[in-house]
């Protein structure tokens, strides 16, 4: 075992994984032979440092990359059409279909079967763009070309158009059967609705509308991987920062071979990530892994919370972002500090939930630091993260707060169990929210999982559903954040600071935030042949202090960010 | 009810290839006979399945009957079907018996009742009912319909988990992903009807310009799939598919009848933006839904009134109240208290009782929007009966006790007799076979001779008075 890192012995022995664990769910029926489901390892499914496979180790040959064939999400869409045409309509959105989210995350490449419904949606989408493109407004800034004149201006439209659509030079043949498409206009009164054509053509091209990668003709690393092209790659990075096709300028970079090496790659993110363009864009990344949507849903008791309101839903959510771009971006920032930063940014919406004074300026954004004895504490305790997981029941709220921070910091993803809940008793007068879940401790099965998530929820107890700080409980009882997680090895704890520095150290942290890192740039959830990647990932942030970026260009030069299997191995993919 | 005649060669003309297309009831004459021909009109009929979806689960001492067979009493949360008693089955005993799979009750219960397959982490192994029916009986490019009227859950189930928002979102499945539910009628009325009316000049203009894009996508894809994997090639078929589906629709559109095409849809007339849910909406795309039907532009589909583990739409205290308040629900009048949203009923009641009190009042209104489809589908007559006897609906909810979570025991009604094999006007205990025994035993009433679908260990006789 390597001195690096200290870790109590007697965790190294707990070998089952916290995925595993999970599956277990609430029941605690099952039982992996020598491991009680009361015992997680707190090691996630990381391997010792030190070991020979661990993350020291050189990654080895890859033996399965998966590459699921993208389509584009409904931001990806709307951005590429930027890109091609240097705008949209702007009904584009409402008419594209909407992505399902998994894991938080809305770009799943896994998630849905392309059904009719889609297929009319791309229709309508491609002809709402086709329409705006031939619009006598701006068709002469667009098109480039006059088609009524210029014999040749429907194919160096084709040409032009369809290298930015299709993210790669066109073929001849596809240039052929794309201006013949156009030519079935060719008696229609409007010179125009040639353009149109080809660019409803171009638009529902599965080289569009999907993300295909058949790789270049380069196998370099093995048997097992086949390595992108460099205008696979410009694709790779443009839809990572900017969630958008490359630009004319990131092709021509990849034409020119600056992105056939890991360094060329490397280079290019950091490029990049030193836009505002990309830091904006990857918020959406943050969005994602916090499961910052769940505040569109959030709606706490308007009779005791009049103060809650759009206005206050949208700054809980800024709030949040804004601790994260400091966080990403700032040099020096660790980002383990999204769960222990005493500071955070609030604008007049949300300074009195901290009981701080307003400017009279509703859109300034100050920086606001905590007083020394608070116990706020990063992302946990900012207000967007307790009312999003806050339910209209005392209880309930508490197993929200802590089935989230299990889920978003650890990767311990506590499901429903698919069988009978017994509820809990009624409340006696006199007992608490946290005496009515001391119930779940006793039945093993439902300890099982709360013998975590309650205290770790009760923690953050001391916040109310818009997360002011509150004394007392639903049941109007005094609060008591104090806890320990002997589950999880969390030893005794006063209130949220304290339990959030024990969950910063805690070993599974790291791989969580490279996993959740991986899921969202690669639309997928890990496999096993990316593990050297989110290994790396890990250990780029270990060995940085914690730093975003160096995750990120970890992750960018890993073999899954550059290879994919080769086309017979993927056919076992799915 | 308009008539109108129609030739049958002219369908097949538009069609462009011989396929089996559905009878229309304007080719039969007023005796249900095919023109020129004497052909029985049972067998001539086609027979219809639609997947008919409430959240939240029943009070079960207020839904199961006490005792089974024809002579059964109806519980008070079935009241508003009582007019169509004759068309109703009831059934008690059937269980999810899913223990494999991935999903949480609400998830599990969502992502499996038409399936009765287990689910991965983001989505179905097997074929919803309607896509069964579709893939054993349909025509080629035949496409269902399948209609919701939320947007689906985001990230929040009960425990506060992000998880696969199509398991909840959902309910008609392929293996490996959701056949997503259109939600927007207007997009729904455009996509059976067709924005533009059919006789236009500049309509046919466009039909040809569509018809010519798709050729070209078509062989787009084709060209690509011999380069890629196989994986990638699947994903792409899958596109194919639904190209396919868009030409046969174009090739239907440019011979549709006027047929009983209906006015399109307003958002004012939802009185909501797309993607939130209105009574006034649901009743819409049930009316879409029916007329769809009748004219088979679809016989299979789903329909789902809202998502598991929700407190919005059909699930929200303030439009059930309204509801109540307009009497429409049958039996409750504006002294019934409505305090809880439905799901907050089964995790936060105070006492067991207040509870279920709570999802009965639900109960109520959601089956008067059940019966309100039943009666549209009645509206429309077919041969010598109406649509509903060529027609089943099967409806049913993710769970049969809210408050448990239980998935033993769901709570489903058939409406309907799928052309007469399903005699309803009983109540049938199946005696705890799996929801795939249920699910078998409807495709073989509509005519599917496939040996099983999902969990199913047999079928349920009883259920077609056998």
């Amino acid at each position: 075992m390597s001195s690096r890192e200290v870790r109590p012995a007697s965790l190294r022995s707990l070998a089952s994984s916290l995925s595993a664990l999970a599956l277990v769910g609430c029941t605690g029926l099952i039982r992996e032979p020598g491991v009680g489901p009361n015992r997680p390892s707190p090691t996630g499914d990381a391997q010792a440092p030190g070991d020979a496979s661990g993350p020291n180790a050189p990654c080895p040959e890859p033996q399965s990359l998966h590459a699921y064939m993208r389509r584009l999400s409904r931001v990806e869409y709307v951005n590429s059409a930027r890109v091609i045409f240097g705008g949209s309509p702007a009904n584009l959105t409402s008419v594209l279909p909407t992505d399902s989210e998994v894991n938080g995350f809305d770009n799943n490449a896994e998630s849905t079967v392309f059904g009719r419904t889609r297929a009319e949606q791309y229709r309508d989408a491609a002809r709402a763009l086709a329409d705006w493109v031939i619009d006598p407004a701006r068709r002469d800034g667009v098109v480039r070309c006059n088609p009524s004149t210029d014999n040749s201006c429907v194919r160096s439209y084709v040409e032009r158009v369809g290298r930015l659509a299709f993210r790669r030079p066109l073929e001849a043949a596809e240039i052929d059967a794309i201006t013949a498409v156009a030519a079935v206009a060719n008696d229609d009164p409007n010179p125009y609705m040639r353009v149109r054509l080809a660019t409803q053509a171009m638009l529902r091209s599965p080289s569009f509308l999907f993300r295909i990668e058949p790789g270049a003709a380069v196998m370099d690393h093995g048997p097992m991987a086949v390595k992108l092209s460099g205008y696979e790659m410009a694709s790779r990075l443009s839809f990572l920062f900017l969630r958008s096709a490359p630009s004319a300028a990131m092709l021509d970079l990849a034409a020119s071979g600056a992105l056939d090496t890991a360094d060329g790659v490397a280079r290019q993110a950091d490029a990049m990530m030193a836009t505002p363009e990309a830091r904006a864009s990857m918020r959406e990344f943050f969005v994602g892994w916090l499961r910052l949507n769940k505040l569109q849903n959030t709606r706490p008791d308007a009779m005791r919370y009049p103060q809650f309101n759009d206005g206050l839903r949208a700054a809980m959510r800024e709030e949040t972002l804004r601790l994260a771009d400091d966080l990403a971006w700032r040099d020096g920032a660790d980002l383990r500090d999204l769960l222990t930063a005493r500071y955070t940014f609030v604008n007049d919406a949300l300074a009195p939930l901290y009981g701080a004074p307003t400017t009279g300026r509703p859109d300034e954004w100050r920086r606001l630091d905590f007083a020394a004895g608070s116990q706020r504490s990063g992302v946990l305790t900012q207000p967007g993260v307790l009312a999003m997981n806050a339910a209209d029941h005392g209880v309930l709220t508490i197993i929200r707060r802590g089935v989230w921070a299990l889920d978003v910091f650890m990767c311990d993803v506590v499901r429903l169990p698919a069988g009978m809940i017994p509820a809990l008793p009624a409340p006696m007068p006199g007992q608490s929210d946290r005496d009515l879940l001391a119930y779940h401790r006793r039945d093993p099965a439902c300890a099982a999982c709360h013998d975590r998530i309650d205290p770790m929820g009760l923690a953050f107890s001391g916040y109310d559903d818009v997360g002011a700080p509150t004394t007392v409980d639903s049941r109007g009882l005094p609060i008591n954040t104090s806890g320990a997680i002997e589950q999880l090895m969390i030893s005794p704890f006063s209130g949220p600071a304290e339990l959030a520095t024990q969950i910063r150290s805690y070993p599974s942290v790291p791989r969580c935030m490279a996993k959740q890192m991986f899921r969202y740039a690669f639309g997928r959830s890990e496999g096993e042949g990316d593990d050297c990647a989110v290994t790396a990932m890990e250990r780029s942030l270990r060995e940085s202090n914690y730093s975003f970026r160096a995750m990120v260009r970890a992750m960018v030069r890993s073999d899954s960010f550059r290879y994919r299997a080769p086309s017979p191995v993927s056919a076992g993919g799915m | 009810m308009k008539s109108f005649k129609l030739d049958r060669r002219t369908l097949l003309r538009g069609a462009g290839i011989a396929v089996a297309l559905p009878i229309l009831d304007a080719m039969l004459d007023g005796k249900g006979l095919l023109h020129g021909t004497a052909n029985a009109q049972t067998r001539m009929m086609p027979k219809r399945l639609f997947t008919w979806f409430f959240p939240g689960g029943v009070d079960p001492g207020d839904w199961y009957p006490d005792a089974y067979g024809t002579g059964y009493v109806m519980k008070p949360s079935l009241a508003p079907l009582a007019g169509n008693r004759a068309h109703v089955t009831v059934l008690g005993g059937v269980n999810l018996n899913m223990n494999s799979g991935d999903g949480d009750g609400h998830g599990k219960g969502t992502g499996c009742f038409s399936t009765g397959a287990p689910l991965t982490p983001t989505a179905s192994t097997g074929h919803s009912i309607d896509q069964a029916a579709r893939v054993d009986l349909g025509t080629m490019g035949e496409s269902t319909l399948n209609l919701a009227l939320e947007g689906k859950p985001c990230c929040f189930t009960a425990g506060g988990v992000s998880n696969v928002a199509d398991v909840y979102g959902e309910i008609s499945w392929q293996p490996g992903g959701a056949v997503v539910a259109q939600r927007d009628p207007v997009m729904v009325f455009d996509s059976l009807f067709g924005a533009l009316p059919p006789t236009d000049p500049a309509a046919e203009r466009e039909r040809r310009y569509e018809t010519t894009i798709l050729g070209y996508v078509r062989a787009d894809i084709t060209r690509l799939q011999a380069r890629l994997g196989a994986s990638d090639r699947q994903r792409l078929d899958a596109y194919l598919t639904t190209i396919r589906e868009l030409e046969q629709q174009i090739m239907m559109m440019a011979t549709e009848p006027a047929c009983t095409r209906p006015a399109r849809p307003t958002s004012g007339a939802m009185g909501v933006e797309n993607n939130r849910y209105s009574t006034a909406k649901a009743k819409i795309m049930m009316d879409l839904m029916a007329v769809a039907a009748a004219c088979n532009l679809r016989r299979f589909g789903s329909f789902m009134l809202g998502n598991g583990s929700n407190n919005s739409g059909c699930a929200n205290r303030a439009i059930l109240a309204d509801e109540i308040r307009a009497g429409r629900v049958p039996g409750r009048d504006a002294s019934t208290a409505v305090e809880l949203d439905e799901h907050s009923a089964a995790h936060d009641g105070d006492t067991p009782v207040r509870r279920y009190d709570q999802i009965r009042l639900y109960k109520s209104y959601h089956m008067a929007l059940l019966n309100y489809f039943a009666e549209k589908l009645k509206s429309f007559s077919e041969g010598t009966g109406t649509v509903l006897d060529n027609t089943v609906i099967f409806a049913g909810s993710e769970l049969s006790d809210p408050v448990a979570h239980s998935h033993n025991n769901l709570p489903i009604v058939l409406v309907g007799h799928g052309g007469g094999a399903i005699p309803g006007g009983r109540a049938v205990q199946c005696g705890g076979v799996p929801i795939g025994n249920v699910l078998l035993t409807l495709l073989r009433a509509i005519g599917s001779t496939r040996a099983r679908i999902g969990n199913s260990t047999g079928t349920v006789p009883a259920i077609l008075g056998m």
